[in-house]
This record gives structure tokens, C-alpha cells and sequence, in this order.
């Protein structure tokens, strides 16, 4: 890996740490306040109120989060090749992105051994349970892994490198939230915590790509 | 049983169940209409004993009764191909008519299939706590007296699909300390005292989770169920047969789940990549396989219902897949998928409700190690 860009990922490192003691919407203020937004034709942008989405974005859905809602921001592909400098923004907005995901996602595992610590099962702390721990260990090692990389960034992380990042905190997200049992099932915290982390990855965690023809036109059923 | 034919007769219904998915998960309360409907024949479908249906559904002209835990696998698993939301959330017996079968005498199965099978309605099956999850062990909700005599139920349980709707269902409630001091009671939801409210959840959003209060609430001798057996035969003991024989059900929901997200890509991808059809073809063999382990499963707790192992082995199988599947799919059609293809989104967040149904993955696991361990799990019939 080259030398990193200090700035940019201190700044990363801020978006962190908002995210996992603020939430969603306000670690993507602070992101907007330090990485341009900046979205390629064809992608989605999750953003809260307050923050001005792409040109030509269209609203397409809202995302409830612990705080306050998140809307859904597409740009609609206009068939034109994405120049390198689009493409460069594109990707340092993604990484601010995935620095979002990594403190909601170190929140979230917080949040869940706070829950578990207070906990038994037939007698024995929940906490201390093998197969407890060894999914917090998971979790943690999807962290590190995710924080390792993000500190290599410079002017965003290469395309494969975001996708590692984003399968990692995809599958330590899952994991955790199955530490809440069924009240990670309602449509409350800390349910919405983990929804809201994974969709900010759905939309921003890996470049949008030409699907093949659908057999339908439009959206199929 | 022909299971290609039940599942051929079954499918019009699932396609039924399939139009109205994504309104019903938009609005719960739309179920209302689809059950109301007549669309699908939900009530011949439900489960009730034959003596209670006089109208039954016929595959190749014999009477389709859905009883057996290979019936209700092939049925649950072809219908939540639809919708898992709706199976779950429809009106009838449900879990609590297995477990009813399985621990009520003829008294207590009469009363309670007379109520089901008369207007339909929903039941509970109330075994899960705020804070405690299912560990029987730390059950606190409470029966004053013997447990035989009747008494005095106090108590919360959490998280039991349609609760707030039901007329009647089973609750386990403890007596005294030990495993032999749960028991399970049949409970009439009008009872003074019985306070359900509805939970929103994020997905099955068809089943109307629900917490239950319990505060005072009577329970008659004739509430009991097992009575009439011994005390290693009735309560939480006596239910263990009851999860055998329904952990391959959950698990055939989440089959359904799963070859629903893989039917869903296959016929809206035209052309695929080399690695999109490697993918698919390996979720093609896994759903084979799971196939294979939930019916193999659900045959034998028909057989034998002391020996969970299968039982435990099939559902982690397909709802690990489910999971898998799933997850996978929004990759096939982009970023974005998720609200361009709803239905995506829709399956991911059912399936981690069924994985909360009849234990986690995790505590299946275990339970196939120990049986494994115990010499159980080798003689798995393929078919």
C-alpha cells in the first residue's frame, strides 16, 4: 500500500466515531462536511434531511433509523461513460460511506453486549456463553479488518478493497444483530440500527454495475 | 403420500399468496382482505382434524388432509414460496393445534377445534419472554397451585405471532421449579386478566407479533393440557415432541423463502455471467439437499417424535440457506435492488423472523452436535 493521505483518513476516523455515538445521520453530515458527495449515474445515496442530493437524483425510498429517517437518493444512469474524475469523487464518497458503516456497526456490537451483559441463560451470563463469544470475536475481527483497510485510504478505496470492506461489515452485521434475538425483530432499536447500516452498504458499498438484459421490461414482480 | 402431487396442487395457491406479498408487507391490515377473500382456501388448508372439515381439498381425488409433519413441510414450504408472512399469519391452528393434538385429551381437542373450526380465528402459541427469549429454565410467568388444579396466571410472554387476534391457543406458565414445573394450558384469549397488544416488526410482517399480560388470569383443571397423562408426558417435557414435529415445518417456510429468492433471479436474469450461473447452480443443489434433510426430517419425527436431532439438522440446513440465498440475491440485479425489486428486500427480512421460530440456528447446532455425538444423526433416510 502507498503512503496515506493523513487528512482524509482523520477525517474517516471523525465520520467513525460520530457514527457509532451519534448514528446514521449525523456521521453523513460530518462525512458531507469533509468528502464532497458525489454519486455516478446509475448509483444510490443514502442521506438525512439537511443534505442536498446529487442533480437529478430521485427520492425512491425512506429508511427509518434510530434518530431521524434517511431518504434514498438514485440517479438514473444516462448512458454516458463516467469520466475519472467522477468516478475518483464516486469512490471517496463510498469510503466516507463505509467509515459510517464501521461506526454503526461498532455501535451496534455495543449495544448488543450492553443487552447480553445483563442477561443469563439456565443460570449461566448470556455474555459468557462460547458461542456468544465467538461471535463477538467475529464481529470484532470484521471491525479490525474494515478499520485496516480504511486507514490505507487516500482518495477512496480501490473498488475491490470497498467490496472487502463491505462483505466483512455485511457478515459481522448479520451475526450481531442475531445477538438481539427477537427484540432485534422490531421495527425499533436496534432493529433499525442494523437496517440502516445494511442498506447504506447495499447502496453505496459496491459500484454500480450493467446488469444483464432483464427479461422484463421495467421493474419485474 | 405423493409429495409432487400435493405440492403441484398446492402452487395456484402460493401464486395467489405471491400477487398479494408486498401489499400485505406494506399494510399488515391487508391481510384481512386476502384472508376474507376466498381467493385461497385457507381454512382447508389450515390443518384441522378431518371430523372439522366436511369440505376437504382433493389431490388426485383423494382428500387432502394436511396432518402429518411431512404434509405440513411439503404445504408450508410450496405456500411460503408466496408468502411466509401469510402462512404463518393466517387464521387456524397452527402450532398450538400440533401441540394441542400432542398433549389434550379428546375434551380439550374438541374445545379447541370447535372454536377454530368454527369462524375462523387465529391461535397463540405463547412459550417465549421478554428478556429470557425461550429458555424454559428462567420462565417466570407463573401458575399458582399444583399445576393440575388450576390456578392463577401471572406473568408477560413476547414475541407470539398473532396473539393480539387470537381466540384461544397455549401458554406455558411455571408451577414450580425444575423442568417438571412448566406446564402448558389451554387458554381462552377473552379471559379477564389476558391483555395482548400487537409489536411492529420489521419483516413476516403478515403475523402480528405480540406481547401478552397476564394478570390474573384463571386457569380451570380442564386448562391443563397432559392431564390425563403422566408428569414426564405432559407440560414442557411432553412438548418436546411438539418441536420435533415442528422445526421441519419452520424450516420448510424457510425452503420457501429461499427458492423463491432463487426462482425470482432465474426469471428475471436473462443471460448471467459464468460465476452468476456457478452461484446459482450451487443454491440449486443446496435447496436440493435441504429438500432432501426438512422432508427426511419431517418423515421421521411422523415416525418418532422423541429425537429432535433431524428436526434440529433441517431447519438450521434451511434457514442457514434461506440466509445465504437470500443475501446473495440483490447482487444479481445491482445496487439499489432492494427498492427496485422489493420482493428482495421482502424475503431477507422474513427469513430472520423464521430464523427466531422454534430456537435460533445456533441452538439447532448444538442440538445436532450433541445428537451426533450421541449416535443420532446417521441413519438419515434420503429419498
Amino acid at each position: 500500500m502507498t503512503t496515506t493521505t493523513p487528512s482524509l483518513v482523520g477525517a474517516l476516523e471523525d465520520v467513525r466515531a460520530v457514527a457509532r455515538t451519534r448514528g446514521a445521520a449525523a456521521a453523513l453530515t460530518a462525512l458531507a462536511s469533509v468528502v464532497p458527495l458525489a454519486c455516478v449515474p446509475g448509483g444510490y445515496v443514502l442521506l438525512p434531511a439537511g443534505l442536498t442530493p446529487p442533480d437529478g437524483a430521485l427520492r425512491t425510498a425512506d429508511v427509518p433509523t434510530p434518530e431521524v429517517p434517511l431518504t434514498v437518493w438514485h440517479v438514473p444512469p444516462d448512458g454516458t461513460a463516467v469520466d475519472p474524475r467522477s468516478a475518483a469523487a464516486d469512490l471517496a464518497w463510498r469510503t466516507g460511506v463505509a467509515a459510517v458503516r464501521l461506526g454503526l456497526a461498532e455501535r451496534l456490537l455495543e449495544t448488543a453486549c450492553d443487552r447480553l451483559r445483563g442477561r443469563t441463560v439456565a443460570g449461566s451470563p448470556t455474555i459468557d456463553l462460547p458461542p456468544v463469544r465467538l461471535a463477538i470475536a467475529d464481529a470484532v475481527l470484521a471491525h479490525l479488518t474494515s478499520r485496516a483497510l480504511l486507514s490505507t485510504a487516500e482518495d477512496g478505496l480501490p473498488a475491490t478493497t470497498l467490496g472487502t470492506v463491505t462483505a466483512a461489515l455485511d457478515d459481522s452485521g448479520r451475526t450481531v444483530l442475531n445477538l438481539f434475538g427477537a427484540s432485534g425483530y422490531l421495527d425499533d432499536t436496534p432493529g433499525r440500527l442494523a437496517r440502516v447500516a445494511e442498506l447504506l452498504g447495499h447502496a453505496s458499498g459496491t459500484l454500480p454495475h450493467a446488469p444483464e438484459p432483464t427479461a422484463h421490461d421495467g421493474k419485474a414482480s | 403420500m405423493n409429495t409432487d402431487a400435493l405440492q403441484a396442487a398446492l402452487r395456484p395457491h402460493a401464486e395467489v399468496l405471491r400477487r398479494h406479498a408486498l401489499a400485505i408487507d406494506a399494510d399488515p391490515t391487508s391481510l384481512h382482505s386476502l384472508l376474507g377473500s376466498g381467493e385461497v382456501p385457507f381454512r382447508q388448508l389450515s390443518g384441522l382434524p378431518p371430523e372439522y372439515v366436511d369440505d376437504p381439498l382433493r389431490v388426485d381425488g383423494e382428500p387432502l388432509h394436511i396432518r402429518t409433519c411431512l404434509a405440513r413441510a411439503v404445504a408450508s414450504e410450496t405456500l411460503a414460496w408466496g408468502d411466509a408472512s401469510v402462512v404463518v399469519g393466517a387464521h387456524g391452528p397452527s402450532m398450538s393445534g400440533v401441540l394441542v393434538d400432542d398433549l389434550g385429551d379428546d375434551e380439550q381437542r374438541d374445545r379447541f377445534y370447535s372454536v377454530v373450526a368454527g369462524t375462523p380465528t387465529w391461535t397463540f402459541f405463547a412459550l417465549t419472554e421478554p428478556d429470557r427469549g425461550s429458555d424454559a429454565g428462567a420462565m417466570t410467568a407463573s401458575l399458582s397451585g399444583d399445576g393440575v388444579g388450576g390456578g392463577l396466571l401471572q406473568g408477560t410472554k413476547k414475541y407470539v405471532g398473532n396473539a393480539a387476534r387470537a381466540s384461544t391457543g397455549v401458554l406455558f406458565a411455571r408451577h414450580r421449579p425444575g423442568p417438571l414445573g412448566v406446564g402448558v394450558y389451554l387458554v381462552d384469549a377473552t379471559r379477564p386478566g389476558l391483555d395482548a397488544t400487537p409489536l411492529t416488526t420489521l419483516g413476516l410482517r403478515g403475523v402480528e407479533l405480540s406481547e401478552i399480560r397476564l394478570r390474573d388470569v384463571v386457569v380451570e383443571p380442564a386448562d391443563v393440557l397432559g392431564r390425563h397423562l403422566s408428569p414426564t408426558r405432559r407440560g414442557l417435557l411432553g412438548a418436546v415432541r411438539t418441536f420435533t414435529r415442528l422445526r421441519p415445518v419452520v424450516g420448510a417456510l424457510g425452503l420457501g423463502v429461499a427458492q423463491a429468492a432463487h426462482d425470482y433471479v432465474v426469471d428475471n436474469r436473462r443471460t448471467l455471467r459464468v460465476h452468476e450461473r456457478a452461484s446459482l447452480d450451487r443454491f440449486a443443489d443446496r435447496l436440493h439437499a435441504t429438500r432432501t434433510m426438512v422432508r427426511s426430517a419431517a418423515a421421521a419425527a411422523d415416525q418418532d417424535p422423541t429425537d429432535g436431532t433431524l428436526s434440529a439438522l433441517a431447519k438450521a440446513a434451511a434457514i442457514t440457506l434461506a440466509d445465504d440465498l437470500t443475501a446473495a440475491a440483490p447482487a444479481f440485479f445491482g445496487a439499489g435492488s432492494r427498492w427496485e425489486h422489493p420482493l428482495l428486500d421482502k424475503l431477507i427480512r422474513d427469513v430472520r423472523g423464521l430464523e427466531l421460530m422454534e430456537g435460533t440456528t445456533t441452538i439447532q447446532r448444538l442440538t445436532v452436535a450433541r445428537g451426533y455425538l450421541q449416535g443420532r444423526t446417521l441413519d438419515v433416510a434420503i429419498s
